[in-house]
């Protein structure tokens, strides 16, 4: 019998791109959001970012130590998940949300389905979710910028909602516009900074940390959804604005559509993870009755993310069999012709 | 046209804002414990789905004999499941006589697609809600296509599941439903806060 | 006689396995509608566990002696006639829950009545039909323990955790987790009862395995 032996070629590659280059690129552009909310909130943000992030590598390693697995200490997607949660709350969040949104994110949701790479759903998203359900109050009540928080205990500062909420009530938001560039109001600690995430976007981009498939559909979709049927009484470029700085869809489609655990493997089918998922946000949008719905219709385009990859499969070995048949006919037609 | 309209709004309501099965958990012992393969599943949600949409008319039309009398919501559901039987009486009578060979297999499953909380479910709310004959049949017909799409979910589900490596412990019934638990979150987005009842 | 009380006794181990090993809701995913839905109190976990003992042991016993009836009856007369039975049942039921706790029926909604057509009765009422009553009746109770458990200790933990508090009373927990009482909470909270359950009894097959390993090995060498 006959063993086939592929031999490798020569020269080897190196391939930068292991999970924890990744995932650091990741935490790298998480850090200037970081940055920004330490210059709007004072210590109290970067303290939430740690107690969370603290809280997801804890929970990280005790649910690893259950399983009966060794720790591997070159896994920092706890990391990302943990730092990814605060930004989406209020600065004035109380330590136990982010604490338990984290916890939830990586019991719940990472562990129970195996782990690092093979979550079915994506673990902040999720952990959000669960923070917006049991404490809409305190995620989306937001300290104006540069109001002095308290870093520790609950905020003696006033709390009131953002441009987010008029959105949501089908209002027009009466901040100015270079104040909604800037990130100058009312809303969670790491969305408003639209040029700050814009550049994150470009930074991961170029990195190649993310691949463009799947936030190219997603943020095409929205933006033109936004412009051409925009839900408050403004113009389409006004309201992909508002949209644009308060909402969350923004950095959801850079930090957590391309979560590489629940992003499809194949290009195509990210195409059509990225629409499906702008569709599910724009519905929710419509219908939705909580004002951040990014993070729960993520959770709904998990459930096809692995659906996407089976029939995209299918379909392209279809459409290779189809070029493949009238090729070959073709190509006889040709001889016989010649003939 | 408005009646038709408000028809099919309250069917996709039943379907997508309400679903019997995130947000009620109403059948979900059906989704889990019957087979997946060769379509049995399928099958059983369209019985369910004629089931529910048949129980829930009647049950707007028994309802005014019942009437109104102080004790009349305690004797209520008692009527609901003789009225399920009552129905199962029928459809048994019925395909025993016209299709035996077909009874004699689906037996089972019959008797799970009349005796569920889906079926009785339906019939309690469109009381509840004070549906007419015509809403009634939408959303009966909404629970049981509500538990179709949720036999498509979990079918997405348990496919990704099948690759994933999942702890020992939680592999099948308790996997399956933090699944469902989480799914059931991320509709919340759409219905908002409420307590099932 | 001793062989005879043998049999008596594996057939005890037997009914008493649905209360753990194989729990009617935890590991055979049976009624889970009210366990996953209803039980966000301890209340209400009491009010579930008490219809379900009042529908499912009179509906097993009644299989039983259905059982002993000719074979000419066709089996969907036999289960007509079980879900009669249950359907009666919830009257004597709601008599009783109303001891309990006077809003009981309403704070349950339609999760009350709906234990009437609960699977449990409905997968094991058939196979009731070959067994005795008396052991059709001891099924029933393992069957309402195994249920208790479950509904008890997660509508404890949900109770607990959502609102601070243990039948109704306050207890020393601070932060509360209001959407532990949802529905998706509910599926959650079940769904890791039921992995927490399976790893005790993996631990306790493991621990059997190894004591009966020992006593062979012990064994053999006196």
């Amino acid at each position: 019998m006959t063993v086939l032996q592929y031999k490798p070629i020569a020269p080897y590659v190196r391939n930068r791109d292991t999970a924890f280059a990744v995932m650091m690129d990741v935490v790298i552009a998480l850090l200037p959001l970081y940055f920004m909310a330490f210059y709007f909130f004072g210590l109290r943000a970067l303290l939430l970012g740690l107690a969370s992030t603290a809280a997801a590598v804890v929970s990280d390693f005790v649910c690893i130590l259950l399983e009966g697995k060794r720790p591997y200490l070159r896994d920092i997607s706890s990391v990302v998940t943990g730092m990814i949660l605060p930004l989406l709350m209020s600065a004035a969040t109380p330590y136990y949300v982010v604490v338990s949104a984290s916890v939830f994110a990586i019991v719940f949701v990472k562990h129970v389905f195996g782990g690092v790479g093979q979550s079915a759903f994506n673990p902040a998203a999720a952990g959000f979710a669960f923070a917006a359900a049991c404490w809409p109050t305190q995620v989306f009540s937001y300290p104006v910028p540069f109001a002095e928080l308290e870093p520790f205990g609950s905020v003696s500062a006033t709390l009131s909602n953002g441009p987010a909420w008029n959105l949501f009530q089908g209002g027009v938001p009466t901040n100015d516009i270079w104040d909604l560039l800037l990130g100058r109001f009312l809303g969670p600690m790491g969305l408003t900074n639209i040029l700050v995430l814009a550049a994150c976007l470009f930074y991961l981009l170029f990195r190649g940390a993310i691949s463009w498939q799947a936030p190219a559909a997603f943020f095409g979709i929205m933006v033109l959804s936004m412009l051409l049927f925009p839900r408050i009484p403004e113009s389409g470029p006004m309201s992909l604005v508002y949209e644009a700085t308060t909402g969350m869809w923004v950095f959801g489609g850079i930090f957590m559509l391309n979560e590489p655990g629940t992003l499809p493997k194949r290009s195509s089918s990210r195409l059509a993870y990225g629409a499906l998922a702008a569709v599910f946000t724009i519905l929710f949008q419509q219908f939705g009755r909580v004002e951040q719905t990014f993070a729960f219709a993520l959770l709904l385009t998990n459930v096809f993310s692995f659906t996407l990859d089976r029939y995209s499969e299918r379909l392209l070995r279809r459409l290779r069999r189809v070029y493949l048949a009238t090729r070959t006919k073709l190509s006889e037609k040709k001889t016989a012709q010649r003939a | 046209m408005n009646t038709l309209i408000g028809i099919f709004s309250l069917l996709l309501t039943t379907l997508v804002l309400q679903n019997a099965v995130f947000s009620r958990a109403l059948d979900i012992t059906s989704l889990l414990i019957l087979p997946a393969g060769r379509k049995s599943l399928w099958r059983f949600g369209l019985m369910l789905t004629g089931v529910t949409t048949i129980a829930s008319v009647l049950a707007t039309l028994v309802n005014p004999a019942i009437g109104q009398w102080e004790h009349a919501r305690y004797l209520r559901p008692v009527v609901y499941v003789l009225l399920l039987a009552v129905l199962y009486g029928f459809a048994c009578l019925l395909l025993n006589w016209k299709k035996r060979d077909w009874f004699h297999d689906h037996s089972a499953m019959l008797a799970m697609a009349f005796f569920n909380c889906a079926a009785y479910g339906a019939m309690a709310l469109t009381v509840y809600s004070g549906f007419n004959w015509l809403e009634a049949a939408a959303f009966g017909l909404g629970i049981g296509l509500s538990f179709l799409l949720a036999v498509f979910l979990l079918e997405q589900g348990r496919r990704c599941m099948s690759i994933c490596n999942i702890p020992k412990a939680f592999r099948g019934l308790p996997a399956e439903l933090v699944y469902v638990g989480l799914i059931s979150l991320s509709l919340y987005g759409l219905v908002g806060h409420q307590l099932a009842a | 006689m001793q062989r005879e009380r043998n049999l008596v006794k594996r057939k005890l181990r037997k009914e008493l396995d649905l209360v753990f090993v194989k729990n009617p809701v935890l590991v055979a995913g049976l009624a889970l509608a009210p366990a996953v839905v209803g039980s966000f109190t301890v209340k209400n976990g009491v009010g579930l566990s008490l219809v379900f003992g009042m529908v499912t042991i009179p509906v097993l016993v009644l299989a039983s002696f259905l059982g002993m009836l000719p074979e000419k009856v066709p089996q969907y007369v036999r289960t007509i006639a079980c879900a009669v039975l249950a359907a009666l049942m919830l009257i004597p039921a709601r008599l009783l829950a109303g001891g309990i706790a006077p809003n009981l029926f309403d704070s349950l909604g339609l999760y009350f009545s709906a234990v009437a057509v609960n699977t449990v009765w409905l997968v094991r009422a058939p196979l009731c039909q070959e067994k005795k009553p008396q052991w059709a009746f001891c099924e029933g109770i393992c069957h309402t323990i195994g249920f208790s458990i479950c509904v008890l200790s997660v509508s404890a933990l949900r109770e607990f955790l959502a609102y601070g508090t243990f039948w109704g009373n306050p207890t020393a927990l601070s932060v509360r987790f209001p959407a532990v009482a949802y529905a998706f909470a509910g599926f959650i909270t079940v769904g890791v009862a039921a992995a927490v359950l399976r790893w005790c009894i993996d631990r306790g097959h493991d621990v059997a395995a190894l004591a009966r390993r020992q006593k062979k090995k012990w064994g053999t060498q006196r």
